[in-house]
């Protein structure tokens, strides 16, 4: 009994084989999986270009290339006819123009999502495609208007000019971007009860003049800047202390058929839309009107013809005072700097919505140290502008003019 | 003789997290469009999620200790009813989603213009 | 063969007889010591084990050792019925090419190691003593045993590791003569210590160590410059056997033990990164039947051992505590090992066969991993024991076996991994899911003169282990030494 029980036991030890194959499990396919690439809500017209998409499946490593997406109402999607069911880490990139408050722009996205489920459940995936700010938009980064003072300490007036700069991190184009100077100015002689007072809703303004183009005729890259030059000469040639602004993007002339004593430059001109004066413009030497720019939603006829009021007061003499003017619609601002004397700021000119302070230029009336000197806009850590709509705390007085030559 | 007591396995690995945008109380959220980036501190794995319903999002995740970026746009109306679309980023450093069930963490937006 | 030749004999088998396998589980328990051996002995050698690898089959632990050493191991009968026991060992020697193991004991102590992917050689020096005592009082076995080992593994140039280990280990065991068996029961506490450190003296040399946590992740936040980590480690077994009091009968054999090993991380004020909870069990079942000149016997043994690793998900620092909010078990292991072995011997001749089945199931929880395999095995050993002259005995034997895989799978999120772990891990996983075989064979030979007091012996194995990929693994063991 014994013997049988060993001999079938050494048996059994020989022959205990155990057989299995190895286990690959069968992978269940996604049929006509969807990626939706979801454009930005706070832009509209979105057109996406050159795309590149991938989805690599954690677990196998392989990469497959998503396919051109579909436009789908506001949206892109992207249909992949077969996929292995598992986590996916996905990968798009390409390049959208779009258009915000009115500007037109264009920027280059990457966007990913790590570990994402697409399953036979879950077929529907989204991205999101807003990992860019196109808020910042163009700004004023520097005004200098003050003037200069030769050699032989007369003043000189005509090297004023505006830096605009795109503060945003995509593509914005300046076609119909235009300069503002404020009718009024803001001492405490320039206020004044006019009716109707469109502050609330529109800057009353007595200069504008818009950078021309076809809607993408002038692209500015993120943090580049236009130099719009009153005269785009190098004034150094009758003034040493002066700035040379033949590099300047754009110029101001007065094109008003015949009473212009402007001169046109080489440099291309901004299209004149409005002057007070049909002579010689000079922007404020003494800081005290405001700027701003701001993106023109009408063609030079129609805007004359729908923006054109006339306030009027009473003065104590009994005498109708009139401003002619126009009307800039505040939702078409883009930036706004008001700017003033330090012991004699009355009133703001632009509306306080579009910006709650002011730049202090000189320090009284009898001020003229500040010739020579521009008003810049700070920047933060990051190097961007500094833009929370109030000019007391974005911009500083008094600094170095970005054009005056180093040598 | 005293022996090291039996080991249960801990295998409560997950937790649904709520991630929520906190707007304050003046601000009623219409629609956030974003993506969470969420970073587990402990193994620096990411996983992404732009599923949010309202100001919040809802993701299983491995319990633990999280970094939490969230970047997009956000759509709301103040008291007046005045309607307001504003890019907007979330972040926090470390953000504790241990709960056995559920966790819920709230991040403060910072307006990015 | 004259009786003296005969009984001389059979003391030589009782100490080297293959037969010994039968009753190696039970001599664990310190009371069933008393009648380990039927004389006393004393030996004293000098040995060293030599072994290369043409690649590694486990990167951890390298391609090859050679570790000489010397060594002492008594066994005195102070009366009939009491017994002492001890060993003393010094070793030093190197390891060879380990890579993605920076300690000691890797095997104790896997998957929490601290890692990097240079490696290199390392040196070992290992001290080792142990002792015991056991006594019989009527049908009573009492007996009790001490084991210490302290060890220290280093490199001499970057990445600079040096590991040192304590560990205690106290067993105490009691048995009773119930019929013609011996029943037992021992216990035993384990204490161990283990402080592990990287240095860098080459500045453009130095790297991150990493916290590794089981199929190649990390614990990442704690991994860099967190170079110095010690292990605080206890646990136990508790083991039952029975034993025929003669040769001739069943014997069983089961054990439980549970061990715990902390990892603490110095350079963060000793907070917890890593708990590994091991469990073995073993059962083993047989019959054995000895006469004068016939022996033979059949086992089953299955052993199950799981690891566990406990993640300590650490919070923020407050000052230089970090708290713990959860622990997670993300790495599991599970080994069974079922096995049968049948033993015939007949005179000066001993034949065992064994064939079984080892399945290895890894995972990690998230994100998911998984390496598992199995494989059945099977080997043959044959053995010759004999006296060519009164003064001259030899033991020879020779061995052959196959490991065949028979499944194996592996899972893992590749997307997320980097190449260097990639490649580790599939080159391990190469070897995992192979199949082996090997062959061995040795001579020891024992030469007394009748008129000395002392004997010397000399011993020479080799063996080789073939592997499916094409690469291969050869050893070589040689000891000489007096024995008295």
């Amino acid at each position: 009994m014994k013997k049988n029980l060993f001999l079938s036991a050494m048996l059994m030890a020989v022959s205990t084989l155990f057989f299995s194959c190895s286990n690959d499990e069968a992978n269940i396919t996604v049929k006509d999986g969807a990626i939706t690439l979801e454009m930005p809500i706070n832009v509209s017209d979105v057109v996406l270009n050159n795309f590149e998409g991938t989805a690599t499946n954690v677990q196998s490593g392989e990469v497959t290339t998503l396919p051109t997406p579909v436009k789908n109402g506001d949206n892109y999607v992207i249909t992949i006819p077969s996929l292995s069911e598992g986590r996916y880490n996905l990968t798009a990139k390409g390049n959208i123009t779009f258009v915000k408050d009115g500007v037109a722009g264009t920027t280059d996205f990457e966007v990913n999502s790590n570990d994402v489920t697409i399953s036979q459940k879950q077929a529907a995936v989204k991205l999101v495609v807003n990992s860019f700010k196109a808020e910042g938009g163009f700004v004023l980064s520097e005004i200098c208007t003050t003037g200069t003072t030769t050699p032989q300490n007369k003043n000189y007036n005509y090297d004023a000019y505006f830096v605009i700069t795109n503060n945003s991190d995509v593509v914005l184009y300046a076609d119909s971007v235009a300069l503002i100077e404020s009718q009024y100015q803001s001492g405490s002689s320039g206020m004044q009860p006019w009716d109707p007072d469109v502050r609330p809703y529109a800057i009353p303004a007595g200069s504008v003049f818009m950078i021309p183009g076809n809607g993408t005729q002038h692209p500015v890259a993120p943090g580049e800047s236009i130099v719009i030059a009153n005269n785009a000469m190098d004034h150094r040639t009758v003034n040493e202390n002066s700035y040379d602004l033949t590099s300047a993007d754009f110029e101001v002339y007065l094109d008003n058929g015949g009473n212009s004593m402007d001169t046109d430059y080489d440099t291309p001109n901004l299209e004149y839309i409005w002057c007070y004066t049909n002579t010689i413009w000079i922007p404020s030497v003494q800081q005290n009107r405001s700027y701003a720019i701001a993106r023109m939603k009408e063609n030079k006829e129609t805007f004359l013809a729908n923006h054109s009021v006339t306030p009027t007061y009473t003065a104590t003499t009994g005498k109708i005072m009139e401003s002619k003017q126009v009307q800039i619609p505040n939702e078409w601002v883009l930036d706004a700097v008001n700017l003033g004397t330090e012991d004699d700021f009355g009133w703001y000119v632009i509306s306080e919505t579009l910006d709650a302070g002011f730049v202090a230029g000189r320090a009284n009336s009898k001020d003229t140290t500040q010739r020579g000197t521009s008003i810049k806009r700070k920047k933060d850590s990051t190097g961007k502008y500094i833009d929370t709509n109030n000019s007391t705390n974005d911009l500083e007085a008094r600094q170095v003019p970005s054009m005056k030559s180093q040598d | 003789m005293a022996l090291t007591a039996c080991h249960q396995d801990n295998e409560d690995y997950y937790t649904l997290a709520t991630i929520g945008l906190d707007t304050g109380d003046t601000l009623s959220v219409e629609r956030v469009q974003a993506m969470a980036h969420i970073t587990n501190l402990n193994s620096r794995h990411v996983v992404s999620t732009s599923d949010f319903i309202g100001s919040e999002v809802n993701i299983q995740l491995l319990r633990g200790a999280y970094q939490v970026n969230i970047e997009g746009i956000i759509r709301y109306s103040d008291k007046q009813g005045k309607s307001y679309t504003r890019s907007f980023r979330a972040v926090s450093d470390y953000v504790e989603l241990v709960g056995l069930e559920s966790s819920r963490t709230k991040l403060k937006i910072i307006f990015l213009d | 063969m004259t009786a003296e030749a005969a009984n001389v004999d059979s003391i030589y088998q009782d100490r080297h007889s293959l037969w010994r396998q039968t009753r190696e589980e039970s001599l664990r328990n310190p009371a069933l010591m008393t009648h380990a051996y039927q004389k006393s002995f004393t030996e004293l050698d000098v040995k060293t084990d030599y072994r290369k690898q043409t690649d590694a089959f486990c990167m951890e632990e390298g391609t090859g050792l050679f570790i000489p050493e010397v060594a002492a191991r008594s066994f005195i009968r102070l009366t009939r019925s009491s017994v002492v026991w001890g060993q003393a060992a010094y070793a030093n020697g190197k390891q060879y090419n380990k890579v993605y193991n920076n300690v000691a004991d890797f095997n104790l102590l896997y998957p929490d190691i601290i890692a990097d992917s240079l490696g290199g050689d390392t040196h070992r020096e290992r001290y080792l003593f142990s002792g015991g005592y056991a006594a019989e009082r009527g049908k009573w076995h009492l007996g009790g045993e001490l084991k210490f080992r302290a060890e220290q593994e280093f490199r001499t140039y970057d990445p600079r590791m040096r590991s040192v280990v304590s560990d205690l280990t106290l067993r105490a065991g009691v048995g009773r003569v119930v019929g013609k068996y011996t029943v037992g029961i021992w216990g035993e506490r384990n204490i161990y210590r283990q402080t592990a450190d990287v240095d860098f003296y080459g500045e453009a040399n130095g790297m991150g160590e990493l916290q590794m946590t089981g199929l190649g992740t990390s614990y990442v936040r704690f991994s860099g410059s967190n170079r110095d980590i010690f292990y605080q480690g206890k646990g136990g077994t508790l083991a039952a056997d029975i034993v025929p009091k003669s040769e001739n009968g069943w014997f069983g054999h089961l054990s439980w033990g549970m061990y715990q090993y902390e990892r603490l991380s110095d350079e963060y004020n000793s907070m917890p990164l890593t708990t590994l909870y091991r469990q073995q069990r073993g059962l083993t079942v047989g019959w054995k039947q000895q006469a004068e000149r016939k022996e033979k016997a059949f086992m089953i043994h299955a052993a199950y051992d799981k690891r566990a690793s406990d993640e300590h998900i650490a919070g923020s620092a407050s000052g230089q505590d970090y708290p713990i909010l959860t622990s997670l078990t993300m790495y599991k292991q599970h080994v069974w090992d079922i096995n049968a072995t049948a033993l015939y011997g007949q005179s000066q001749w001993r034949l065992l066969m064994r064939a079984g089945f080892l399945n290895h199931r890894e995972s990690y929880a998230y994100v998911e991993r998984k390496i598992e395999y199995a494989r059945v095995y099977g080997d043959v050993t044959a053995q010759w024991l004999t006296s060519v002259r009164k003064d001259l005995k030899l033991n020879i034997f020779g061995r052959a076996g196959y490991e065949g895989n028979v499944s194996h799978k592996i899972l893992m999120p590749y997307a997320n991994m980097t190449l260097g772990i990639k490649n580790y891990i599939q080159h391990n996983y190469k070897y995992q899911k192979a199949s082996y075989a090997h062959v061995q064979a040795g001579a020891r030979a024992d030469y007394k003169r009748e008129k000395w007091m002392v004997g010397i012996y000399g011993q020479l194995a080799t063996a080789w282990q073939f592997c499916s990929e094409g690469e291969h693994e050869s050893n070589l063991y040689l000891a000489i030494g007096i024995v008295f």
